[in-house]
């Protein structure tokens, strides 16, 4: 069992806020002492993952034209990576299906039949189309839009084979040899709560070499619930990166240590191909971004990046 | 008594007939009947859109998946021929427009909601307009075009085309081309 800071249980678990104080002692991060990247992160030889992005059909419940054949082609295309990656990271808006039909889990399930062309474990944010579908939506118990079929098939199918019971969550990573630790903290800005910020709060305190967060809407998407209260936390604490989706495209914003990866299958909104993102820990402790087009792999952007986030010239 | 129960037969046949009807693809060829109301509102959320529509994808100059992505739907019932257009982009602009050639017919229909010649039509953006300084997904049109402007049965030449500049400033095209005849008029 993944065991979490005291602190984080008593947060989540009383109805009082209570936050630890910033100079609380830090200790190593918590990864699971099992090989490999499972339930809750794990020991990894090298950090190394893909990130793959939006994969929603043009139309509302179009499900006959959900673009398999391009999600597929993008697994594929992440598994067949030299060396292969360790685990691999998903942005959001899987499906686009109306909250009162029945098309979320026959959508969700053509994607987890594409997703299988990856042989690993998969972390997945969630979007605002696994809330009720805008951008502005807040999903959850107790929120504004509450629990509906889009949501509750999130997390079921997405979710609940990874071990994860809330729409956020931490994957906690350390290198075999102790060299270096990573934490993943996937914001869940379309289900955001008081519980949530001072869950985020929590989480980034914990120590570690890399820091990597997980939202589906990017910093120009302010209309998400969850963005800006997050971006405030964010500001406080170390981070090397934030992953994002949302936008259809591939875009790299270095001023906000930011990448937008939406090119997993949803229509493409500039330019860019559908494809995907492998980033990598090189042997000097940068991490490589390194953007590839889906089925001829061509590289479309290459950047390294220090642990603060702060681009290697 | 009698007039009552005729009615509820009548309407559990009417029921019937637009049940079957969801399952009915367009005919080669021909364009798909709507089957329900259109409302035009830019959403294409009657289930004729997905199900019955004739529907095509944007491609570019070297034959691929036009990069910004558009695609053309289109029904028709007795009276009218819907067209929707979908647009994704990154930078919805007052300029930003599909033209189309429907036999004919010129159109052009505008991100900003203008069409050119005037008829019912319906847009919805998920964006701003104008705005380049965010990040924008989509704008969708929807035209009702009356059959009568269209002329014969056809089968017609249908020409679509789409010219976007993205933010990265280079303009990039995208367009469709068909020939279809109307559904058969009862």
């Amino acid at each position: 069992m993944r065991r979490l800071p005291l602190i984080a249980l008593v947060a989540c678990g009383s109805s009082s806020p209570v936050v630890p104080p910033i100079d609380a002692p830090a200790g190593p991060l918590d990864a699971p002492d099992h090989a490999g990247a499972g339930n809750g992160g794990g020991k990894l030889d090298d950090l190394r993952f893909a990130v793959v992005g939006d994969t929603r059909p043009v139309n509302l419940d179009d499900t006959a034209n959900y673009p398999t054949d391009i999600v597929k082609q993008i697994w594929t295309d992440v598994e067949a990576e030299v060396p292969h990656v360790a685990f691999a990271v998903s942005t959001g808006d899987y499906m686009f299906a109306s909250t009162g039909g029945n098309e979320q889990d026959a959508q969700l399930d053509l994607y987890l039949g594409a997703r299988m062309s990856f042989h690993g474990i998969a972390y997945a944010a969630l979007g605002n189309h696994e809330c009720n579908g805008y951008t502005s939506s807040n999903c959850g118990p107790g929120n504004t839009d509450g629990q509906p079929k889009n949501y509750v098939s999130f997390m079921t199918k997405l979710l609940g084979p990874i071990g994860e019971p809330l729409p956020y969550f931490i994957e906690r990573f350390a290198a075999t040899d102790g060299s270096w630790s990573a934490k993943l903290i996937s914001i869940a800005a379309n289900a955001w709560d008081s519980r949530q910020a001072i869950w985020l709060e929590t989480a980034l305190r914990e120590p570690s070499t890399y820091t990597f967060v997980l939202r589906h809407e990017g910093h120009t998407s302010t209309t998400g619930p969850g963005v800006l209260p997050s971006a405030e936390i964010l500001a406080k604490y170390p981070l090397t990166m934030l992953i994002v989706g949302h936008t259809h495209a591939y875009i790299h914003y270095p001023a906000y240590r930011e990448i937008v990866v939406g090119n997993g299958g949803a229509p493409l909104t500039s330019s860019t191909n559908y494809g995907y993102v492998i980033v990598a820990r090189a042997a000097d402790g940068s991490i490589g971004v390194t953007a590839r087009e889906y089925g001829t792999r061509a590289l479309v952007d290459q950047f390294s990046v220090k642990a603060d986030g702060s681009l290697v010239p | 008594m009698a007039r009552w129960c005729r009615s509820l037969l009548l309407l559990a046949a009417c029921k019937q007939a637009a049940s079957k009807l969801d399952d009915v693809k367009p005919t080669p060829g021909q364009i798909g009947l709507a089957g329900t109301a259109i409302k035009l509102d830019g959403e294409l959320d009657e289930p004729g859109w997905n199900v019955r529509a004739n529907r095509g994808v944007f491609l570019g100059p070297d034959g691929k998946l036009a990069r910004p992505y558009s695609e053309i739907r289109l029904l028709a019932d007795a009276d009218t021929l819907y067209v929707a257009l979908y647009a994704a982009d990154e930078d919805i602009e007052s300029t930003d427009a599909f033209e189309l050639a429907l036999g004919d017919l010129v159109i052009v229909a505008r991100a900003n909601g203008k069409v050119e010649p005037t008829m019912p039509a319906g847009i919805d953006r998920d964006g701003t307009l104008d705005k380049p300084g965010d990040d924008d997904e989509e704008w969708v049109v929807e035209l009702a075009v009356p059959l009568s402007r269209l002329g014969a049965a056809g089968p017609h030449d249908f020409f679509a085309k789409r010219c976007d500049t993205p933010k990265d400033r280079k303009p990039r095209c995208g367009q469709w081309t068909a020939t279809l005849s109307l559904p058969p008029r009862r």
